[in-house]
């Protein structure tokens, strides 16, 4: 596979597989700074309000002291704790399903994660994180300095679904070789296309799935050499879309399987349910 | 074998390879038992060769970016470090630290250059004609050094020393990580933060000593003096250790360089702050309290002697065993 579009990194591991990642954007990267932000300035704000308890109890002078520390530990120490301690996610990069990892591809260790917080200080200068909007720009890995000297990548760490349901078209009419003039044949990467259409049809707009299922429909059918009805129905391509996927995924290899596949969804909710 | 028969094949496995990831993820890996441990790096290899498969033969971009999540959860969970502990901060700071330190010292005796020469020059200048101090000090910092160090102890204020430390803490150790990643451009940062520091530092030494207020001030001083000065030059050495590699990666490349570089150094600034955070207790607690001058200073001389050994001596017998360690990760 070659790099084709340029957020994904690719990655070796040791065992020779290659790894592709999302690398995630200025964006997205911002959205969980300003999360994180949030629930930093609510700490600190939580601390002054505790002010109001603690002098009373323990005397100013114990109780600032207190509290200027733990102003720094949420300035300097709240993202390089929380990225060391939850393999590369603070809080904020949770909630938008980031990851920070060596660019080696494995977990960050926590003196890469001071290392990389640490080098904010340099990131944020002249104001707003300029230098270090400036380095994404210019590096291919979308890495700030603090990345760089680091060695590490922001990456998107969603789950991805790969779902199986073939029972659904147990009942249809098969395509017969004879109802074809061209060669009888389907890649799998094609296959593999309608599925994905299929059943992303709940999540997408309806008039949306038409309109995919038309493009991916009438070539295909040509290149089948199938004759699709003239009229055009609401639902002819994604019926003809269907029949290619009963006909040519090989549901009929073990009718046994059948029923077990029709109920299993592989995704990541399955393996916990299991 | 076709793409539906290697899908129903090897789904079982993958199911299981999930469940038990999970488990990594969720638990402390005490909780997996030795055959699951084994049986996880078992599944992750053959999904390893699946992934390849599947990427080889084309089959889809939805099972292909699903079997690629596995591998990275599965890498993830295989190659992590080892988690923290206690015993493991201890031997950071009463081995490692300094012995990186000593392995650095160049960079170390770079930044105790830049932050003593001008300092220095400033002092001794200021010192002899104390209305010099007005090109640095701003006249109001002047008159509230002069209060500070001209007043009686017992005029001080009591009860604030926790306050007092806190802010040092914060304030001093935000300066030290500042000079360490300043260091990112090109060293250029961290020279200049040593500098005007060394400059401002010595301008209001060389003012108080001008003014005659000696005596207070270096009894004041001497004590946190040892940690947090000392710091601040670790710190820089740790900035300029960035630079250099930066500037100057000689045979590997600067990715390359950084990534054996960048993580001592930032080992030696962490260190530096561990030292400015006991400075700071020292500071607020110790130096204004109201021990006798001679006390003090004898104190004072034993922080210095303690710093000198630990940053010598901290670690030296373990040096060896560590280094061949450290070889053995890299």
């Amino acid at each position: 596979m070659t790099t084709t579009f340029d957020t994904r990194t690719e990655i070796e591991t040791p065992e020779n597989v290659i790894l592709t990642f999302d690398l995630a954007g200025p964006g997205s990267r911002m959205g969980a700074y300003l999360s994180d932000l949030a629930i930093r300035l609510a700490v600190g704000w939580g601390l002054l309000f505790a002010l109001s308890f603690l002098m009373p109890a323990f005397g100013a002078g114990f109780s600032l002291g207190f509290i200027l520390i733990g102003l720094f530990l949420i300035e300097w120490g709240y993202a390089a704790f929380f990225e060391g301690l939850w393999k590369g996610q603070t809080p904020g990069k949770k909630m938008f399903k980031l990851r920070v990892i060596k660019d080696a591809g494995y977990p960050i260790s926590f003196y890469d994660a001071a290392l990389r917080n640490l080098l904010r200080a340099a990131d944020i200068l002249p104001f707003g994180y300029g230098a270090g909007l400036l380095c994404m720009v210019c590096t291919p890995r979308l890495q700030r300095i603090g990345d760089l000297v680091a060695g590490t990548i922001v990456i998107h760490d969603d789950e991805h679904r790969f779902r199986r349901n073939l029972g659904e078209f147990a009942n249809l009419d098969p395509i017969l070789p004879t109802e074809c003039e061209r060669r009888f044949h389907v890649s799998e990467r094609t296959l593999d296309v309608i599925e994905q259409l299929l059943w992303r049809r709940d999540e997408l707009p309806r008039r949306r799935v038409e309109e995919i299922a038309g493009i991916l429909a009438v070539p295909l059918a040509d290149h089948l050499g199938f004759q699709l009805e003239d009229d055009h129905g609401v639902s002819r391509d994604i019926l003809f879309l269907r029949r290619v996927l009963r006909t040519f995924s090989t549901i009929e290899s073990g009718k046994s399987n059948k029923s077990e596949k029709s109920k299993s969804k592989i995704g990541n909710n399955s393996g916990e349910a299991a | 074998m076709n793409r539906d028969q290697f899908i129903s094949s090897r789904q079982a496995d993958w199911r299981r390879f999930e469940t038990l990831i999970g488990m990594t993820e969720t638990q402390r890996d005490s909780k997996l038992a030795g055959e699951e441990i084994s049986e996880l790096s078992a599944l992750y290899r053959a999904i390893c060769f699946d992934l390849s498969l599947v990427q080889s033969r084309d089959w889809g971009t939805s099972m292909s970016r699903y079997l690629n999540g596995l591998v990275a959860r599965g890498h993830n969970s295989l190659y992590r470090s080892q988690p923290g502990s206690v015993r493991k901060v201890w031997e950071f700071l009463m081995h490692e630290f300094p012995s990186l330190l000593r392995e650095n010292h160049w960079y170390f005796w770079l930044a105790f250059v830049l932050s003593v020469v001008p300092g220095v020059v400033c002092g001794v200048v200021v010192a002899h004609d104390p209305s010099q101090a007005g090109r640095i000090l701003p006249e109001n910092t002047q008159s509230m050094m002069e209060m500070m160090y001209s007043a009686e102890r017992e005029e001080r204020e009591t009860g604030m020393e926790s306050a007092m430390a806190g802010f040092y803490v914060r304030n001093n150790v935000g300066i030290a990580f500042k000079c360490f990643a300043l260091g990112a451009f090109a060293g250029i940062g961290t020279m200049s933060v040593l500098v005007f520091n060394s400059i401002y530092i010595g301008t209001i030494t060389g003012f108080l000593v001008g003014r005659g207020h000696s005596g207070n001030f270096f009894e004041f001083v001497i004590g946190h003096g040892s940690f947090e000065l000392t710091a601040i030059v670790v710190s820089g050495c740790a900035g300029l250790m960035i630079g250099h590699a930066i500037v100057h990666p000689g045979q590997r490349t600067i990715t390359e360089n950084l990534k054996i570089r960048g993580l001592d150094a930032v080992k030696i600034a962490l260190g530096a702050g561990f030292m400015l955070v006991v400075a700071a207790f020292i500071e607020g607690f110790w130096s204004p309290s109201s021990a006798p001058r001679e006390v003090k200073i004898v104190v004072g001389a034993c922080l210095w002697v303690i710093v000198i050994l630990y940053l010598t001596m901290g670690g030296r017998t373990l040096n060896r065993k560590r280094l061949t360690f450290n070889r053995e990760a890299n």
